[in-house]
Formats: C-alpha cells, structure tokens, sequence
C-alpha cells in the first residue's frame, strides 16, 4: 500500500468517527464503522477484508477492466483479477501547469494538482471560480489551452472523454430520459461491449449499492431528487471507472436529503476504495468527502491540504474568509499582534502589517474580554448556539454552550484564544 | 427495458442511410426505375417530344420490328420547353428526332439550326398547306385546330344562336359567357391570339380584345382550369357556355363519356379555328441520321397517323389516312382555318403578347 | 520546456480534429448542393448573365410589380397560414383525443396534391355557380392567400407542434402561478420558446408561396404573377435566358435575405430546452379547451377537409348521379397507348421515386442538421443558409441547370431515373433540416457529455442519445420529406420519363384531356394520392425509433 493513501485513508476514517453515521438501510448496517463509529481494526487499509459482497463489486469496479486496459479498446469482460485498488507509486492523477481559456478569458490557469489511487480530493470554492471547468478539463469536456493532465503517467490531453475511462456526475444528473433507471445505469457497460447478461447482473448490483434496488424499470422522469442522485451515481459507477468526477452531485437536493446523501456518498467512496475529484461550493460537503481539499479562487489552487490543515491554517485570506472566518487587519511587532480586538501574542511573528484569522474555535463569551459587543441574534444549533455579536471589528459569530446562551441585546465580552488564530501576511 | 429492443429500428435506418450513399454513387445499378436497357437492338433512336405525345404501343412496336429500331421516348414538359430544351442542348443533343414542334416556335428552332433538312418521299401525299419550311428541315406530321367550344344544351335553354364567328363574341348578347386562356402561359391561348391578328389584321386585334374584355371575358391561365373550371359544356363545370378549346374537343367528349351521347355535347365555332400544324425534324448531331429518317417516314406512314386522331386528338397530314368513325361523326375540320405564315409569328409573337396583356388585363 | 507546452500541442491538435470531424459531416451535404444545385443553377445563370439585363430587368416597372406582388402575397400568406394553423399545431400536439393520429396525417394530404387539382378545385367550389360563390373569392388575392393556407397548413402543424409537444407544460404553469393571464403565459413564455420552430415553419411557408405557380396563375386571376411564373415564362417559353438570369438572382437575393433574418431569430436562443416526452403533455381536453379543440377541427374541417372532399366526391360523379365509371376507367381507358399509365405503376414509381428521395433527403438534411446544430459560427450560420436556397429556386432553373452541366461523366445523368429522387430531394432537404435543426439544438448537452465520458465515441453519442432524443423529430421530418417527393411537380414533370410518370403526373395528363370521365379519373388517381400520403405518414411516423417514440 502506498504510503501517501495509506495517509489518506487514515485521515478519512478519523474523520468519519466526527461525523456520527446514522444507519442507513441493510447496506449501511454492514459498515464496520457503524454503531460507535469508532475505527474497526481493518477500518484503516483494508476494506475488502469485511464484506464480501462489496469486495465483490468493488474487484470488479476497480478490477483489470478499467485500470490496466489499453485506452480505446472495446473487447469483451477480461477475467477478474485481484481487488487491487490502488496504481503504482506515484500514480492517479496528476494535473500540471493546466490552463483553460474562454476566449481572452482564462477560466483555470496553471492549476498543479495531484489526486492518490483511492484518494478522494475536494475542489473548493464560490462559484464561477473555475472549480466545474477544472473537472471538465479532467473528463476531457473542455478543451486545455496548456498543461498536461496524466493519469498513471500517461498525458490524457489529446484523448477524447470518451477514451479517459473516467466517471462523471453532473450537478443536475443529467440522465439519459429516453432510457429506464436499469439502461442508464447500463449505458456505460454497453458502451464497453459487455454481453447482456453480465452487464444485467453489474446494474443489479450496483443499484444495490445506492439503494435502488428493484428499480431498474423504472422511467427516469418519474424519480424524485434523491433517487435521481442515486441512479446518476450509479451510472457513474457502474462501468468502474479509474476517475470518479463529481460535480457538485448535491447541489440540486434540499437540504435534508443533502446531508443525508452525503453521509451515504462519503460512506460509499470509502468503501470502494474509489479515486474520485469532487466540485463542491460547500465547504461542509468538501470536509465530510474529501480526504484532501484544494481550495480554488479566480482559476488558481490556492492551497491543498487536509480539511483539519486547511480548517486550522488557511493559507490566504481569501480561504479563512471563505471558511467563514473573521480577517482582520493588525500590526505585528516584538512577538505580539495589536489591532482593534487588542492585543494577543503571536511568537515568531515579522515585524509589520499582517492580517489575524479569527477562526470560529478562537472566540468564546466572557464578560471580561476587553473586545465588547452586543448580541444581535442568536441561533438554536442543537448542541450549540452561535451568537451573532456587534463589535468593532464588525460581526462574529461565537460559539457557546446552549445552557449558557445569551440574549439577543446583551452586551457581552469576545474572548479570542490566541493559540488558535493565524496570522498572515498584509 | 432491454437495451436491445432499441435497437432495430435505429439500425434499419442507418443501414438504409449507408445504402442510400453508397448507392447514390454508383450510376444506373440498383437505380430505381431505370431505363430500359433491352437486348441491344441494331440502334435505338431518342424520339424527344412533349408529354401529351401518344401513340399506340402496338404501332410503334411494327414499326421496331419492321426496321430494326427501337424508339425511346423523352418527354419532359410542354411543346415550348421541349423546343428551348433542344435549342439548350444543341451541342450534346438530347436524342435524334425531335417531335411537336409547331407553327407558333417554329422560327427559334429553326433560327437556331437544330435541325438537318430530310425531305421524306412520303410528303408527296401531304397538302402544301401544310409545308413549314421550304428547306424541309422540319416535316409536318399533324394539325390541330384551335377553335371556340360552345356549350350546346345551354344554347338551346337560352333560346341564343351560337356564336357564329368572333364578332358575335363581343356582342352585348354574349356578355360574360366567354372564358379564354392566357397566351402568355398557354398554348390554344396564344393560338386564339394569333387567330385574331388573323382575323382583324394588325391594326384591328386590339380594338376587338378591348371590347370582348369589355364583354366581361373571363381569363384563364391553362386550358384545364378554362375548360374544367369555367366552361359549363361537356365535362366543364363552369357556367360559361363559350370557352377556347380544339377542333377535336367535341370528339373526344363523346369518347370520354359513360355511356356515350349521340350528340357531342359541345360544338366548334368554324369560323374561329387557327391552325396548327405539329413538325418533326432531325436533330443536328444525331449519329443515327439514317435511321432517324426512317423515324420521319414512319411518322408520314399510315399506320401512324391513322393512330394519331385518337391518341393525340389532332389530325394526319397524310390524305391518304382514314379518319376514325368517330372523328367522321363529331369533328368538325374547318376548310380554310385562320394561319399566319410561321415567320411573322415568329418576328411578332413577344410583342403581341405583351399588347396582349396591355389590353386585356393590365 | 514545461511538459505543459507538449500538452497544449495536442490540445490544439485535438480541437483541429474536432474541426476536421465538422467538415466531414458536412461535407456529403455541401457535395451534394454543390454538384446538383449550386453547379447547375449557376452554369445556367452564368450562361443569360449580364449586368445590362440585371439593371433592365430591375428598373421594368412590370417586372418591379410582380416582384412586390410576390413578396407581400407570400408575406400575407404565410402570416394567414400561422394564424390559421398556430392553433391546430397546439391542439395537435397537447390535446390527446381519438382519431388525433389520423388527422395528424390528414392534414398533410393537401401537402402533395398538384396545384393544378387544387386549383380547379378551389375554383370549382368558389366559382360561378360553385358552392362558395356567394363568398366573391373567385379570381381574388383572398382565394390565393386561403390555398396557400390550405397547402401549408402541414408546414406549420409539423415544425411548430413537434417542438411544441416536447415543451415542458411546467413552464407555462408556473408562469400562471406567477399571476400571468391564460393569454400573457402563451404571449411572454410558450411563444418565446416556440420561436425557432415558428420561424422556421414561417421561412418554410414564405418559400412555397413565394415561389407559388400554379395556385396564383389559376386563382388569382389574370394579371396576377409572380417571379417564379416570370423565370418559368423567360426559361422555358422565350427562352431568354439574360432576363431568366436576373430573375433567378433576384429569386436567390430574396431567399438570402429571408434567410438571414430567419437566422437571426434561430440565433437568439441560447441554451437547452428541458424536452419532456410528448405522450407526457398530452392531455385530455376540458371545458375551454374542448371549445378550442372543436374550434380547430372545425378550421380544419373548413380550410382543408372541404376541397379534399369535393375532390372525391367528383371522383364518384357519373352523369346525374354517383358511380364508379371513372375508377372502372383508371384501369382501362387508353390502355395500349403509350400515354397509358395504370394507376398501380404511377403509384408504384411514385412510391419508388419518394422513398429513394426521402432517403437521400434524410442523410443529406440529417448530416447538415448536424452540422448546423453543433455549431454556431458564422460558416455553420452560410451553410444553414445555403441550405435553404432550393426552395427559393425555380424548378426549371434548375431543370435546365442539370441539362447542361450533368451531360458528360462521370455525371451524365441525363435521362436518368436517378434524376427524379435528386431533384425532389433538393426540396425535402430543407425541410428535414428545418424540423430536426431546432429540435437538435435543445437536446441537452450534459446528456452527451455523459455519454462521453461514459465511454460513447461521437458516432455512438450519436446513435444512443441524440438519435433515439431526436427520434420523433427524424420521423416527423422523413415522412415530411415523402410527402413532399410524392407532390413535386415542377421538376418531377420535367426530368422524369414518360413511360414512367408519377401520381401528380398521371392526374395533370389526364387533365389534359376534356371529358367527363378524365375528369373523375383525375379526381379517382387524386384521391388516391391523398389515401397514400396520408398512409405514408402514419406508417412513417407510427414507427417507434428507441422506446421514447413520442419525444
């Protein structure tokens, strides 16, 4: 196992202890990572040793077929090998110096990015970014005006999408509304030439992978949004592809069913072992998928990283303002930064302008902080209440206990922990 | 749904769409209707006419089986496009003998040389009347009369004489029962024009149409609509009872009746009939000019045209040709019909019909 | 060098393949214009061309009358037909009713009938003595503008409800929950959506009329002709091919302009449509819109089912009463003569002829459609144009055209049966182009995205999404395309041989001739062109192309 995914996968299933699984249908009761959420011994690496009906499927969907094929030849089903996910060292896929144009306008420009064998990488940012026409690009859906973008070595650029073997999931499914749920899901196994019989039984199975058992029947204009998602992911996955691309696949759910089927997606990527780019604008969605995320502004990554790195240090003032952090301006000097929240220390800090990340974990209320404000509003979350506070350096949101809420009106203190604020260049 | 029910029709027509290129290639295999292509007689003559040529498949195969020639007929449009479609291709031309050309286009082709004179030792049965060309580059073949119809039963109700001749036409007695074609866009309508300039000369054609319009005629633009549409004898369902027609008119009503009248329905006002006379003559080019002589001598041979009144409703040159019995009883043929020499048409027939025009509609 | 610089090579290569692929799709439908429109039309052209005549011919306040004559006829006739048939494309196309697929098909018929059948037919029931004579239509603009109605009513009903019956009734809906009256969600949502189709069906029917014949020479009484009655006049009867020349320019500089104005309004919709199956929107008729569908089979009823059925009734007419001399006649009369043609054998090669056109028409309008839906640059834009350019041309400008250039090989095609197909195919090419264009457009491009990176080649994003999703529209315009190769006159009469006419040309022969019983043969051969075409369509168009026949 590569050292880099074995990484990946560890950071994941931390993670998913976070973010507390609700059993979902037959399928999710099987998941080691059930009930306690806590990691099972095999949690970590292996995957294949708990089930073996998914191990099943996903020998097959990550099996020879797809990965070790040469590109653009359409022969019949090669005979199951080893359940191997990953490529070799150093492979997947690898983005350089890509550049696409619209016209004058460069919608990404020299973006570098890399994603692991069985690694799952979050593009983050607001919309119109650049974050869809990057995935594009990948799928081989626009055209790259420089750059390369290789998978396992190999550049992709001059391929067609139809010869990348990679998966896409558009925002708005895009199914096929001439074609049933089962010939949907089909398509792509059609497209590789696989006989009938077998290519049913792959649509059986992978329909019961998204829980759409038994719906094969059925017309596409008849599902509802939740099981329109499910089929596209299906369809997407069906033919097992190297690369699953996924742009923003919720974007077009309410709220609920969002994260519902957020959970049940990040649950299913992990189980296949599947190497997937997702597009998101969410920054939620991106920590909950993605075992790594890059964040992208106006073309460019301005950092990857892990969610916890990028939740603890954003790298630009533009990411910490995305994540929802306060920016605020400050002087830097003798190992301490001033502004008009006072003054905290900052070792190891350069002399001079520089700009403090107030991160949500950094503000608590305490009465005798010397940054005073008033409560303007107050939200019920729960576990939590955040408190929506009118200070100098305009609004914070601060996070605190429900049994110690204030009310809307109260004026109250902002204490800021300075171990958990970053500090940036002006 | 299985993936394969989808398939066929899809298939069936790319299949069809691939066919269909691939055949559109190649020439005259697998064509649809194509020509005939026969075991190969000694020659095959193109016999270029006008699409109401007729003649019986019968007579035409004696005269295949008498000479050895086999005759294929082109036939693309009415008398006037067959004429400037030769005149078009007289470089590479269209067949060897061209049929139909008639008194009123004669000059153009004839101008144009398209033809190679033949003087056809059968034309010494044939009336100098009807000569066209002194060179014989044209032979005569048949006549037909353009001549006012009228409605017989409505004549009788309406206690009127017929129509007696063209001055009776602009008599406030016959108002509104004529109806007359267009000679800018049909054939007996510029016939019927040219009868006039006959008639009244030129000084006085235009005088006698600017009182018939004024006698509230009707125009048509074809001879179909006229006579179906307009006319109220015979077939016609119109109401008017006078309308522009031919000589062989009434003839061919009682043909096409069922069951057949004693009486033609309709009669022909004598006095009003212009000739025409319907030519052959050899095309310029032809490689087969032997045997396209034989083709003209057929065309003069009795067995064609005693076939000709009852396929083509027009009547043989030849006097030796016996009419059939129906034509003896219904058909009129005028002694001494109205006829301008083939080069004054020629000279004049764009500006009568530009006056014509002037005067009648504009 | 950075590797990215390799890269953007091939990249570069990779959108010059995807250039190179867009000529080769439209390469087999520009040969085609080329070698048997463009090349003829402007051989016969070059041969009358020159600049005096073009000035003579455009300063003749004659010929200036019967140009603007032709123009605001076929202007008001096609504004007449949309109105007349606007509704019936929307009762067609949303109202699910019994016998909803037949009068779909019937309304075609008048589509194929000679003008020359319709013409003594229209003048039959408005003439003198004629039914409708109280009406004073005989020898009238109005006469003219009703048969254009009459003939073009299927125009509209087929490009107009194909794309309608494909609208999602969503939109309209939610505009009316928006507070939009029944009327201002049809004015400011459906009609916006419907425009390509709308302008294509009015380009479609403002060619017809604007080279309309036979109907104006007969109905509109004498006087009035237009520039195609004009260059038929020059061509084929003076033969004065410098004043037929500038005609044809003039004919071609109008089809230009109309074309362009025809593709600005293609132009200004961007983006897909949300298509939904047809058999989705169709719904059953409830109080108001009972009244509108009565109310337009009741046009319907007028406009077309009147003269088609004074038509066969004639066919029955003997003597005083009804019999079936004349169909007993079909079969017999002038049988021997070379002029004889049994109305098996006129229906077989018009059957022949129509099928091999509709083929030809489907892979040469189907490739162009292609092209022009996929691309929107200026040289797609020319080529839409140029497509449309046969309907705008004379007939027998392009009959003599052929004579003169398709005379040596490797095209000697003269006297050929393949003549015949070609020439009608230059007609139904632009319809078929016309009915799949806007229906392409709005395919959603995400659906072939998808299937690309399902791992479909073009040719199969092609035959799995785009052909089974245009399936309804390819129909609609094949049997378009029959039913138009089945009616052409203008050329058919002059290319094809006579021992093997057609349909309309086997009723124009018999026409030809007075009689009572040519005259019901002809009404008995045109009733059975009318029975045909209408099977045609609906064993066309009953066809299922994928499971989602109906979209």
């Amino acid at each position: 196992m590569p050292a880099g995914w074995r990484r990946a996968r560890d950071g994941r299933v931390a993670r998913r202890r976070a973010v507390r699984l609700s059993p979902a249908g037959r399928r999710r009761a099987d998941r080691p990572t059930g009930v306690d959420g806590a990691p099972t011994a095999a949690g970590a690496g292996s995957v294949e040793g708990r089930d073996p009906r998914n191990r099943a499927i996903r020998s097959n969907l990550a099996g020879p077929r797809w990965a070790d094929r040469p590109t653009g030849v359409d022969g019949g089903p090669a005979p199951d090998g080893a359940g191997q996910v990953g490529g070799r060292p150093g492979g997947g896929l690898e983005v350089s110096g890509l550049t696409v144009r619209f016209g004058p306008l460069a919608a990404v420009r020299e973006v570098d990015l890399a994603v692991g064998p069985g690694e799952v990488v979050c593009l983050l940012g607001p919309s119109g970014c650049g974050k869809s026409t990057l995935l594009r690009a990948v799928a081989g859906l626009e055209s790259a005006a420089a750059g390369s973008i290789r998978w396992d070595g190999a550049d992709l650029v001059a391929h067609p999408p139809h010869q990348r073997r990679f998966g896409l999931m558009f925002q708005d499914f895009a199914l096929f509304p001439h074609l049933d749920v089962a010939a949907n899901v089909g398509f792509g196994l059609r497209m590789q030439g696989w006989p009938d019989g077998e290519a049913a039984r792959r649509v059986t199975q992978v329909l019961e992978l998204v829980g759409m058992s038994g719906a094969g029947s059925r017309a596409v204009g008849k599902l509802s949004g939740g099981e329109q998602q499910r089929v596209a992911l299906a369809r997407a996955l069906a033919p097992a592809p190297r690369l699953l691309l996924l742009d923003e696949p919720l974007g077009a759910l309410d709220r609920t069913l969002r994260e519902r089927l957020l959970v049940e997606l990040a649950a299913l990527l992990d189980d296949l072992g599947t190497t997937a780019l997702h597009v998101t604008h969410d920054q939620e969605e991106a920590f909950t998928i993605g075992d790594r995320v890059a964040v992208m502004e106006a073309g460019r990554i301005v950092q990857v990283g892990t969610p916890a790195e990028v939740w603890r240090a954003p790298a630009t003032p533009f990411v910490a303002r995305f994540l929802g952090f306060h920016v605020a301006d400050a002087v830097a000097r003798g190992g301490a930064v001033t502004g008009r929240f006072g003054a905290l220390r900052a070792p190891g800090v350069a002399d001079g302008a520089v700009l403090v990340v107030l991160r949500t974990d950094a503000l608590a209320l305490d009465p005798v902080a010397p940054l005073a404000g008033t409560v303007a509003a107050t939200s019920f979350r729960g576990d939590r209440v955040v408190a929506r506070v009118r200070t100098v350096l305009g609004d914070l949101d601060v996070q605190v206990e429900p049994s110690l809420a204030p009310a809307a009106g109260d004026a109250v203190g902002v204490s800021i922990d300075p171990r958990r604020v970053v500090v940036l260049p002006a | 749904m299985s993936p394969r029910r989808r398939r066929p029709p899809l298939a069936v027509l790319l299949a069809l769409s691939l066919l269909a290129g691939a055949c559109g290639g190649d020439d005259e295999q697998g064509a649809p209707p194509g020509p005939a292509e026969g075991s190969d007689p000694a020659v095959t003559l193109r016999l270029v006419t006008h699409d109401s040529f007729a003649a019986s498949e019968e007579v035409l195969a004696g005269f295949t089986e008498a000479s050895g020639i086999e005759v294929e007929l082109i036939a693309n449009g009415d008398a006037g496009l067959v004429v400037n479609q030769a005149i078009l291709t007289k470089e590479d031309p269209l067949g060897d003998v061209l049929f139909g050309v008639d008194n009123t286009l004669l000059t153009r082709a004839l101008d144009e040389g398209i033809f190679v004179p033949y003087e056809s030792p059968l034309l010494e049965d044939v009336d100098e009347a009807y000569l066209l060309d002194p060179q014989h580059r044209v032979t005569p073949v048949d006549h037909g009369e353009v001549c006012l119809n009228y409605d017989r039963a409505h004549f009788d109700e309406a206690e009127l004489a017929p129509p007696d001749d063209l001055d009776d036409l602009v008599d406030p007695a016959y108002r509104g029962l004529t109806v007359v074609e267009d000679p800018s866009t049909s054939s007996p309508g510029l016939a019927f024009l040219l009868a006039t300039v006959d008639r009244y000369g030129e000084d006085g054609w235009r005088d006698w149409w600017s009182r018939l319009r004024d006698n509230d005629v009707l125009v048509s633009p074809g001879w179909e609509d006229a006579y179906y549409g307009s006319f109220s004898g015979g077939s016609g369902e119109g109401d008017r009872p006078i309308v522009v027609s031919y000589a062989s008119s009434p003839p061919v009503e009682v043909l096409n009746a069922d069951p057949r009248p004693a009486v033609a329905p309709t009669g022909v006002v004598e006095a009003s009939c212009f000739r025409q006379v319907e030519a052959a003559g050899i095309l310029a080019g032809t490689e087969h000019e032997e045997e396209a002589r034989e083709l003209v001598d057929f065309l003069l041979s009795l067995p064609f045209q005693e076939d000709v009144p009852l396929q083509m409703f027009v009547f043989p040159v030849n006097r030796e040709a016996q009419l059939p019995a129906l034509f003896v009883e219904h058909a009129v043929v005028p002694d001494d019909p109205l006829s301008l020499p083939v080069e004054e048409i020629g000279a004049n027939r764009e500006r009568w019909v530009e006056e014509w025009l002037d005067t009648v509609v504009r | 060098m950075r590797p990215g610089a390799t890269s953007g090579a091939a990249a570069r290569r990779l959108g010059a393949r995807r250039g190179v692929s867009w000529l080769a799709v439209a390469a087999v439908p520009t040969a085609f214009l080329g070698v048997f429109f463009a090349w003829p039309v402007a051989a016969i052209v070059a041969r009358g061309l020159d600049g005096g005549a073009v000035v003579e011919v455009l300063g003749d306040p004659g010929l200036r009358r019967v140009a603007w004559f032709t123009l605001w006829q076929a202007l008001a006739s096609t504004v007449l037909t949309l109105v007349l048939a606007v509704p019936g494309a929307h009762v067609l196309a949303r109202y699910d009713f019994r016998g909803r697929r037949v009068v779909r098909a019937l309304v075609t018929v008048p589509f194929v009938l000679p003008s020359v059948v319709v013409g003594t037919a229209f003048v039959g029931l408005l003439g003198r003595g004629g039914p409708l004579a109280p009406l004073g239509l005989d020898r009238s603009v109005v006469a003219v503008l009703v048969a254009h109605a009459f003939f073009n009513y299927a125009v509209v009903v087929r490009t107009v409800g194909g794309l309608w019956a494909h609208l999602d009734p969503a939109l309209e809906e939610s505009a009316r929950v928006l507070g939009a009256s029944r009327w201002q969600a049809f004015r400011h949502v459906t009609l916006p959506l419907l425009r390509p189709a709308l302008a294509a069906a009015g380009a479609i029917v403002f060619l017809f009329c604007f080279t309309s014949f036979g109907v104006v020479l007969v109905l509109g009484g004498p006087g009035r002709t237009t520039i195609e009655v004009e260059v038929y006049r020059q061509t084929a009867q003076l033969l004065d091919l410098r004043a037929a020349a500038a005609l044809t320019l003039l004919q071609l500089a109008a089809v230009v302009a109309l074309v362009a104005v025809h593709a600005r309004a293609q132009r200004r919709r961007a983006g897909a449509l949300r298509l939904r199956p047809a058999n989705e929107v169709l719904v059953r008729p409830r109080g108001r819109q009972r009244l509108l569908l009565g109310g337009n089979l009741l046009v319907m009823a007028t406009l077309l089912g009147v003269p088609l059925v004074s038509l066969v009734e004639r066919s029955f007419a003997s003597g005083d009463g009804y019999g079936l001399a004349s169909w007993r006649a079909l079969s017999s009369s002038r049988r021997g003569s070379t002029l004889f043609v049994s109305p098996l054998e006129a229906l077989g090669s018009s059957l022949t002829y129509a099928a091999a056109a509709t083929v030809i028409s489907m892979v040469v309008g189907g490739l162009a459609a292609f092209a022009v839906a996929r691309h929107t640059t200026v040289a797609a834009r020319g080529f839409d144009a140029l497509l449309m350019l046969p309907l705008g041309t004379s007939a027998v400008t392009v009959g003599f055209g052929f004579l003169i250039t398709l005379d040596s090989p490797p095209l000697d095609l003269r006297g050929s049966a393949w003549l015949v197909p070609l020439a009608q195919a230059l007609v139904a090419t632009p319809l078929v182009v016309r009915s799949l264009v806007p229906v392409l457009r709005s395919v959603d491009v995400r659906l072939k995205e998808a299937a690309a990176t399902l791992g479909a080649p073009p040719w199969r994003v092609l035959r799995e999404v785009e052909l089974p999703l245009v399936g309804r529209a390819l129909l609609v315009g094949a049997s378009f395309a029959f039913a138009v190769s089945l009616g052409e006159f203008g050329a058919t009469v002059f290319l094809a041989r006579p021992d093997r006419p057609t349909l309309p040309m086997a009723i124009v022969r018999l026409l030809g001739q007075p009689g009572a019983l040519n005259l019901g043969q002809a009404m008995a051969m045109s009733t059975i062109l009318l029975l045909v075409t209408a099977a045609a369509v609906l064993a066309i168009e009953g066809r299922r192309v994928g499971e989602v026949s109906e979209l």
